[in-house]
Parts: C-alpha cells; structure tokens; sequence
C-alpha cells in the first residue's frame, strides 16, 4: 500500500491536461487550487498505515490474499459495508472535508455484480476484464474516480434525442482492438488527482440509446482526455494565504472537474459494458446505492468536525453553558448520529448478489442520501446560529497582519479574555467555509438530487403489501 | 510475556486509545511489546474506542494465547467505573 506522500510523488507522473480560470496547469501537483484536495485524498493512503484506523482503513484482498487499501476492496459481507462507513466518518474526522477516493471504489464494486450478470446473460467476458483492472488498481494502490453524469443537455430527450449528440457520452467507433467514445462526464470528484477513471452510462437506456451504454476505465491521463475543474466558493482565497481558507491544508468538499473524452481510444480489456442496454440501468442503480450508503459516514464526520468547531467557538464567546446553545449542539449531534444510523442500517441490511459480493438495501441508501440534503443544511443553519454573523463579517488575514491595524483587529475580535483573538477567527473561518455554499450544494446533489431518491424510494416502498396490512386490519377484504 | 496491541478502526472514539496504548507500553513491566504478527504472542490487548468492540473477534483473538479486551466502558467484561481506564488495563494485566 502506498503512503500518502508516494501516492502524492505518484501523481506527478500523470500528464494529466488539467484547465483552471482559462489555462492549461502546468505542475498541477502543486497548484494551490488543486493541492488541498490532493492532500486529502492523500489521508487515505496514510490511515492504511496508523495502528489506529488500519482495522478500517486497510482489508485483506478476495483476489490476492494481500493486504490493500479498503478503498480498493470488494464487500465481501454486511460487516464489510459497515467497515465502509466507519471508515468513511473515520476519514471525514481527519479532514472535515470530501477525500474523494468512495467514488471509485463505488464503481468498482458495482461493476463487480453488473459485469457478472451481464456476462451471465449475454456470454461476455467483462468479469475477467473487470478483475483483471481490480487487480491493477489492488496491487498498485491506485485512485479511481468513478464518472457517472453527463452534462445531459434538454432534460426531457433521450441522450439520441438530443441537439448534441455528445451531451451523454458514447460509443462513436468499434475496432478491432477497442471502441472510440467522445463526451463528458460531470462533477467528476477527485478526478484530476486519480490514477484511473472509470466512466459508466447515467441512466437507464432504451434500444436507440444502445451507443450510450458503456462502461470502462482508461489511466486519466489517456491521450484525448482532458479537465476543466470548476470553480469553488472562495476559491481565490486560495491563492492568497492560509488563514481565511478555514480548513488550508485540505480544502472544502472534493475539487470537482468535467471531464472531456474527445475521441478517446479503450481498449478491448478495459471495456465492462459496450451496448448492452440493458443493464444500465441497473448499474446506475447499483452504483447510487453505494454511493449514497456513503453520506452517513463522511458527512458523519465533517459534521463532527463542525460540532467541535461549534462548541469551541461557543467556550470562546463564554456561552457554551447557555441553555439555548447546548440545545443546538444537541440537535446537530442528534441530526449527524441519525445520518449515521442511516448509513449503518442500509449496510447491516445488505445482501449477497450474485457475483457473491454484498449490496447495500438500497431503500435504505437512498433515505440515507435524501435524510443528507435537508439535515446538512439544518446542521450548517444551526452552525451559523450558534457561530454568530462575524463569520460573515470579519477581516482578512491580511488585516490581522498588519502591523498598523491588526491590533485594532486583535482588540475588537476578542472573545473570552483567555482566548486569542486570532483563535476566534480561524475558528470562525472554519465554520464559514465548512457551511458554505459549494459545501451545501454538494450536500445536496452529491450521488445524485433528492428527486432520484425519491423516485427510488417510492419504487421499492412496497406499497402493495403495506396497503394489505391497512386492508387486514380494518377488516376489508383484500382483492383477488 | 509477549504481548501485542489490536486498535479498533478508532472511527468515532470515545477513549484515546492510541495514548492509552502509549502509556501502558511505557509503564507495563515484565511485558516485551511486540507486533500482532510477530508469533508468539501470549497476549493481544483489543483496544476498542467505543463499547462497539469492533476489533474484537475471532480471527484477532486467535493470533494470541489470550485476550485482554477493552472498550471505553469495560476491561474483559468488568466496568471500568471509577479506576480510570489505564488502571483498570494495568490490573487486568497483573492478573494475566
């Protein structure tokens, strides 16, 4: 297994072409925008290796017998989805922000069953293809991003349907030694600093959409791909200091990017799916539900890291006795802990697939993930409170600095007589960048919007036998 | 005697095990403290953050002669109440 400063050295190999405010990045490694988030990332090459979080951080590979990174691991048990998740809060405890590396690992394990199955129906050999690359990712410790949306265009048509035919990305030429696809993936976390991209379909496709189904990985930096990473709230602060970023060293959320297929060549034993329509659906499916599994666990531990920031900023006011702020800080330790249970029970719940690996209930991934886009804005709005509007109102670094009117800021922003003022600031800049808008936003849309857990969760709600109950009890015959 | 200590995976603690691991190397005497690997082991300390005891199973007992487990509540299944936990570890250890 790798540590996190061999997978950071490891990254300056790639020749990824990474595009920023208008420009091509060269020593991406080291670009203040982009390294924060490699940071991050990087605390989950180091944790495999602490005696305290290897138990979760690390697991034994079905495939090789070696130890490897859990985020390189197939479930193999409910235990194991649970594993996940602590992990996952474990992770999130470390940096109060997104580390990136579920996305792939959700690929691969629902690749694991979907490559199975469609092999099982249709005599394709994309399950050997398949261990084959997770052997690669094992051995080597690699990051995988795992790309799922299409920018998508016009809603309402299908991806054939559409202005652009490249608004979903597909299939535009099958040869002999591989296919040729063109498009692009959105809100990609992580993947400028990964290893490998791993692209699936976003949605179930019908026979005119058969190009769009496809499924594959290609080394990010493949000739023909390339990245655009998108823009952040407060993102030039990190160009100019440490203090008023909040959290410096490893950002907020993941750093996300649209990634550009322009004619990018796959090669045969790098393809999953290639036009079997068929089970797009269910791999979208597949790998939503491991995803949203995810949200109870690192949000778990973001939100953590906010609660301790909330209670100290409150010892630093002198009102962390106040009745009405030791309610607050119940109530978002009451909303991070049903998160958790969340993620806890739809992992308990999981069950055997039929390649033998384990899937989370998805009923109860998708209440998990929709609980997540309300109860993170609850807990941000409850930070703000308890915080007080300084956040949103105090001076920058370079203020504090200086040396005519930093101690006109020292003075004026001083809390409790034993606090220094500069600790009331960083404090509160950490809670300011933890609750900002790019955070809630992908609170909210992060494994997909709320309208597609609740369209999952009314199709596995089950409505029939819930209505036979009502019937049984209220002594109506149930119909034929 | 050889012994070794297991940490759980520390995802939410409720004790400082990595300290608590720290102290009861440096204060334990008549132990050699060694890695769970390095057979033979009389004794694996499960440490467990929280009463979850998540590393304490099977295939972890069996890398030694005996156990020792700990949570943040209970030393092989006595409460810790007052004693703190690093005694409550210590009397157990002069018992084994």
């Amino acid at each position: 297994m790798m540590t996190g400063q061999e997978y950071i050295s490891s990254l300056r190999n790639l020749k990824s072409k990474i595009y920023f405010r208008g420009e091509q990045i060269t020593n991406w490694v080291e670009h203040p925008a982009l390294r924060p988030h490699i940071n991050a990332a990087a605390v989950t090459y180091d944790m495999a290796h602490q005696p305290q979080f290897e138990d979760l951080v690390s697991a034994r590979s079905h495939l090789t017998g070696q130890r490897i990174n859990r985020f390189t691991y197939i479930h193999s048990s409910p235990g194991d989805l649970m594993a996940k998740v602590r992990m996952l809060r474990a992770v999130g405890q470390q940096t109060g922000t997104c580390f990136q590396r579920c996305v792939g690992h959700d690929a691969l394990n629902a690749l694991y069953d979907v490559t199975f199955q469609i092999d099982q129906q249709k005599g394709t050999d994309y399950h050997r293809h398949l261990l084959d690359f997770l052997k690669h990712v094992q051995t080597n410790d690699l990051m995988c991003t795992g790309a799922m949306t299409d920018p998508k265009g016009d809603r309402n048509l299908a991806p054939h349907q559409q202005a652009n035919p490249d608004l979903y990305l597909h299939i535009v030429e099958k040869k002999k030694d591989g296919i040729v696809v063109r498009g692009a993936k959105a809100h990609q976390t992580g993947a400028v600093n990964s290893h490998e991209i791993i692209v699936m379909p976003t949605i179930a496709l019908g026979p005119a959409d058969k190009d769009y189904a496809v499924s594959f990985a290609v080394p990010a930096d493949s000739p023909g791909l390339f990245y655009i990473f998108g823009r952040q709230t407060n993102d030039s602060r990190k160009l100019e200091g440490d203090m008023d970023q909040g959290n410096p060293r490893y950002g907020i959320v993941g750093g996300e990017a649209l990634a550009v297929f322009e004619d990018v060549f796959v090669p045969w034993q790098r393809v999953f799916m290639c036009s079997e329509r068929e089970f797009a659906g269910l791999l979208v499916e597949r790998f939503a539900s491991y995803h949203r599994q995810n949200y109870g666990g690192c949000k778990a531990g973001v939100a953590d890291v906010l609660i301790g920031a909330c209670t100290t900023i409150a010892k630093y006011h002198g009102v962390e006795n106040a009745s009405h702020i030791k309610d607050k800080i119940t109530e978002m330790v009451h909303l991070t802990e049903t998160l958790y249970c969340c993620s806890i029970a739809c992992s308990a719940q999981g069950s055997k697939t039929a390649s033998g690996s384990f899937i989370v209930d998805p009923l109860l991934a998708n209440t998990t993930k929709l609980n997540v886009t309300r109860f993170m804005y609850e807990i941000s709005r409850l930070a703000h409170d308890i915080a007080g509007g300084f956040i949103a109102t105090m001076p920058s670094e370079q203020d504090l600095r200086n040396p005519q009117i930093g101690p006109y800021v020292e003075k004026y922003f001083a809390g409790a007589a034993d606090v220094p003022p500069e600790h009331r600031l960083r404090i509160g800049r950490l809670i300011e960048n933890m609750t900002g808008s790019t955070a809630l936003t992908e609170a909210m849309h992060g494994a997909g919007s709320p309208q597609a857990q609740r369209v999952m969760i009314l199709r596995q709600a089950n409505l029939e036998h819930k209505q036979n109950l009502a019937l049984k009890l209220a002594g109506i015959p149930q119909p034929e | 005697m050889r012994a070794a200590i297991k940490f759980c995976g520390t995802c939410n603690p409720q004790i400082d095990t990595v300290t608590a691991a720290r102290e009861l190397q440096t204060r334990s005497k008549g132990v050699t403290w060694i890695n769970l690997s390095a057979a033979p082991v009389d004794l694996v300390v499960i440490l467990n953050a929280c009463p979850t005891a998540c590393a304490d199973r099977l295939d972890v007992r069996e890398q030694a002669e005996r156990s020792l487990v700990v949570t943040s509540e209970m030393v092989n299944g006595r409460r810790i109440g007052d004693l703190g936990i690093l005694q409550a570890i210590e009397l157990a250890l002069t018992k084994e």
